[in-house]
């Protein structure tokens, strides 16, 4: 309980720090579930910005009915559009280096997500995903809109247990 | 014939092999689509399930178990030590924890290229795991590091993971060694299509090469077969080439043979009338008699033939002349009126009064066949003859006699060749059959028709119809101009006859003799030409065919040399081109063989020296030239002779008629001439004085004659030159009306 305390005083000093240095990025209020690093702008941390999930969901939600390996049948995820997120923190680059709770990473072109309603979904039918459930937040490109992602190479990219994603320029 | 079958099965063959071919070929482009289609099928069924790897999803799983397994180890190792450490790890262990339960709840499902969910011993290991996993849920979430129990727990799990890290292991290794089997097995399959897939192209080949083949074989032998279809029409190309060389040698054997009967009954004929120029009498004169009708009929049938032979070439002239058809009519009741009223028949022939544009000599002789036929034929009563115009374009001429009649079935025959009507007739009547079958073709020729309508002993009424073209009313006859009366007593001539056959020199010899001419002789041309240096006769009757130079060749050697004696070719050839021929040599005339006194009359008529010969003096061109330089004086005397000679053969009237036109061909010629004045026109100039010369000489005005001449040696003339020679010509007929009145 102290350790925890210790953190989040740490935390809340040095984002406080980082938000007096550069921009208008707020301070997560609650547990930090995603970093994001590398070519970005808009910054709440040392170079980074890191987010809880109400920050993720005070951006516009997007749903995404879709059949994946993972599940049976069709399942509906919603979250932020990767690139509402990628806009939110300033971020602008050739491709993303999402990284999961296990590290293990793959790498999105920056036109997976401009081209493609891609969501990191945080919710699955509504709950809030867990760990044990894939979460906290989960990479969901719209195989409904664009059945030639249905391959290997796309499911390889929809990264689940995301943790870290690196902008890179 | 047999070939030909042949062929024509072997193309069916052909034919049906194509069609198996080609059946072949689709059924196996068929066979190929279904194979691929099932490719296609196999490969969209394999799309439709949304698959994972599943060697990935263990090996995921084999590593987050060793790695909850290596915290709980961390933990029990480090039992309750340090608190700090101990926190860390827990949370490590717990998140290492919730991705193990994540991914084997995966492994449950069916969504793999390898299938899970099945009975074999992975799948059953799958089930397990994923059970002893999840179940693990309630002790993990149990877990608190401040729980005095906590170690002693984390150490039970650990325990109790430990074997299955185990089974991970051995799945991996299954779910790889079957992925391998599997992917193995899926080669084999696409192996197997693709296998097929080649056999078919195989046979699709060789299908289409058949094919190819076959095509290839057929065009062969339609290429052969139109070879022969090309031999074929060379042959028969051949054959119709001989056909038209026998068709020309049978022509050249008729004319050949015409002229070589031709001769000896030139003989023949030309000893008969000699024989009658003497005094006959009794037996001997009807023999002389029937002598020469039986000539005279032989040459008839010779001269039918031949024209039989040139029409049967099918080359009747179309040529058309300016023909007055009531003067034609005229002609012919002068020709036929003597033999009319010796066979005490009436002759009438009533032509219309009108000028047309025909081929008059054509006309002319279908004419003369069927009079001379419808008189041969009657034998009391007459010969009546009307024509009339058709349609204003066609002339309808009906021949209408009162003789024997014709049976219609005799009708059908009466037009073709040889056929007289029968063996009978032609013994009574002679002749060679050929005038109806002749006249046929003449007028069928021109575009026209013929035909008969008669019954026996009813008479016979025979009419043709020709296209003309009516150019106006026929001038009235009284108008006509006189026919100019033969002179008499005739001029002694020189004649050089130039002839290789010693029976037809004889006779023409003797003609001469009995009319008075002198005569010279040469063999050949060549003796000709040799004679004609030194020796300048009034007249050359020159015969065509000579050994050594014949008489064409002659002439021309002659004109080469610039001698204008006049030369007459005496020819035994009907056709038109040898009488062109002669005049092309620069012959002035020709005279048929058999020669005859009245045609040698006629001739030598035409040639006879306009006055008395002057001795022995050469006549030459130059001579005429000097002579026409001469003085007034001489002009005078030379003019009064000539134009005495005129009146003499012509009547005053005549000649007054005569000298009238060309005071008016003077008029014509200031007109004529003078539009050619500015445009120095020589060629045009050369023809109207050339013309203009003749017509003065005719009429022995030498002094308009002479000028004419003169200027035609200086053309291009001028406006002088043409003023001269009007006044020439006008001074000339004054004086020429005025010696006519003196005379008269």
């Amino acid at each position: 309980m102290m350790m925890r305390f210790i953190v989040a005083v740490t935390a809340a000093a040095l984002l406080g720090a980082g938000a007096a240095q550069a921009d208008m990025l707020p301070s997560p209020t609650g547990p930090v579930i995603l970093t994001i690093s590398g070519a970005v702008s808009d910054t709440n941390a040392d170079g980074a910005a890191a987010l809880d999930l109400a920050m993720l969901d005070a951006l516009p939600q997007h749903q995404s009915t879709v059949e994946t390996p993972w599940y049976d049948g069709e399942q509906t995820f919603s979250g932020p559009l990767l690139s509402d997120l990628m806009q939110l923190v300033g971020a602008e680059g050739s491709e993303l280096r999402v990284i999961a709770l296990n590290d293990f990473a793959a790498s999105l072109p920056w036109d997976d997500i401009s081209e493609f309603n891609t969501i990191l979904a945080s919710r699955l039918n509504g709950e809030e995903l867990s760990v044990r459930d894939k979460g906290p937040l989960f990479v969901i490109y719209p195989f409904h809109e664009h059945p030639e992602l249905l391959n290997e190479v796309y499911f390889g990219r929809s990264v689940w247990q995301v943790a870290r994603i690196e902008v890179q320029p | 014939m047999k070939q030909a079958r042949r062929q024509i099965a072997g193309r069916s063959r052909n034919k049906f092999g194509v069609a198996a071919l080609a059946s072949v070929a689709i059924l196996t482009v068929g066979a190929a689509w279904l194979l691929f289609m099932q490719l296609l099928d196999a490969d969209a069924e394999m799309d439709a399930i949304v698959r994972e790897n599943a060697v990935w999803a263990i090996f995921q799983a084999d590593r987050h178990i060793h790695e909850l397994h290596h915290y709980l180890e961390l933990v029990s190792i480090a039992g309750g030590d340090a608190q700090h450490d101990d926190r860390t790890n827990h949370a490590a262990m717990m998140t290492s924890y919730d991705i193990l339960y994540s991914r084997v709840t995966l492994l449950e499902r069916g969504s793999f290229f390898l299938d899970l969910t099945g009975e074999g011993a992975l799948q059953q290991q799958s089930r397990e795991l994923s059970a002893f996993v999840t179940g693990l849920a309630p002790q993990m979430d149990a877990l608190d590091p401040a729980d005095p129990g906590y170690v002693a727990a984390v150490e039970a799990l650990e325990a109790a993971l430990d074997p299955w890290l185990g089974v991970s292991n051995d799945m991996l290794l299954q779910a790889n060694s079957a992925t391998n089997e599997m992917r193995l097995a899926d080669r084999l399959t696409r192996l197997d299509i693709q296998e097929n897939l080649a056999w078919l192209a195989l046979v699709l080949i060789l299908a289409f090469l058949g094919i190819f083949v076959l095509m290839l074989l057929q065009l062969r032998k339609i290429a052969r077969s139109n070879q022969l279809m090309a031999l074929l029409q060379e042959r028969s190309r051949r054959k119709a080439l001989r056909a038209q060389a026998a068709s020309r040698a049978k022509s050249a054997f008729l004319a050949t043979m015409s002229h070589e009967i031709r001769t000896p009954l030139n003989g023949i004929i030309g000893s008969a009338e000699l024989l009658s120029l003497a005094e006959m009498k009794g037996p001997q004169e009807r023999q002389l008699s029937a002598l020469r009708d039986s000539a005279d009929l032989l040459r008839d049938l010779i001269d039918g033939i031949l024209d039989f032979s040139r029409l049967d070439a099918g080359s009747i002239e179309q040529h058309k002349a300016e023909t007055d058809l009531a003067a034609m009519g005229r002609l012919l009741s002068g020709a036929f009126g003597e033999q009319a009223a010796a066979a005490g028949l009436s002759l009438k022939i009533d032509l219309p009064l009108q000028r047309v544009q025909v081929n008059d000599t054509r006309l002319r002789q279908v004419l003369i066949n069927l009079i001379g036929n419808a008189l041969k034929f009657t034998h009391e009563g007459g010969v009546r003859v009307t024509g009339r115009l058709v349609d204003g374009y066609f002339l309808r001429v009906e021949v209408e006699d009162d003789g024997i009649g014709i049976s219609a079935e005799e009708q059908k025959r009466l037009f073709k060749e040889f056929s007289q009507i029968d063996g009978s007739h032609r013994r009574r009547y002679g002749g060679s059959g050929l005038g109806l079958a002749i006249s046929r073709r003449i007028v069928e020729g021109l575009g026209g028709q013929i035909g008969v309508e008669s019954e026996p002993d009813k008479g016979s009424t025979f009419w043709f119809e020709l296209p003309i073209e009516p150019l106006g009313a026929a001038r009235d006859p009284a108008e006509d101009l006189p026919t100019r009366p033969i002179p008499q007593p005739a001029l002694a001539m020189d004649v050089l006859v130039v002839e290789d056959n010693d029976i037809n020199y004889t006779v023409i010899h003797a003609m001469l003799d009995y009319l008075g001419h002198r005569v010279t002789h040469a063999r050949d041309g060549q003796e000709a030409v040799d004679i004609l240096a030194y020796l300048t006769p009034d007249i050359v009757l020159m015969d065509m065919q000579m050994p050594n130079m014949d008489g064409l060749e002659a002439t021309r050697v002659i004109r080469a040399r610039g001698q204008d004696v006049p030369v007459v070719g005496v020819t035994a050839n009907a056709f038109d081109h040898d009488r062109r021929a002669c005049l092309a040599a620069g012959m002035n005339d020709f005279l048929a063989k058999p020669v005859t006194t009245e045609g040698l009359t006629r001739v030598l008529d035409k040639f006879r020296p306009t006055r008395p010969r002057p001795g022995t003096v050469e006549q030459s061109s130059v001579a005429a030239e000097a002579s026409a330089q001469a003085s007034v004086r001489e002009e005078d005397e030379i003019e009064n002779e000539q134009l005495k000679d005129l009146a003499e053969a012509l009547g005053p009237e005549m000649l007054e008629q005569l000298i009238d036109r060309f005071a008016l061909e003077i008029d014509g010629l200031e007109t004529s001439l003078g539009a050619t004045l500015a445009a120095r026109d020589a060629a045009a100039q050369d023809s109207v004085l050339h013309s203009f010369k003749g017509a003065a000489l005719t009429l022995g005005m030498e002094g308009s004659g002479g000028v004419a001449q003169r200027l035609r040696s200086a053309l291009p003339i001028g406006q002088d030159d043409l003023a001269g020679l009007l006044a020439t010509a006008k001074r000339d007929v004054i004086q020429a009306r005025e010696m006519l009145a003196s005379m008269s």
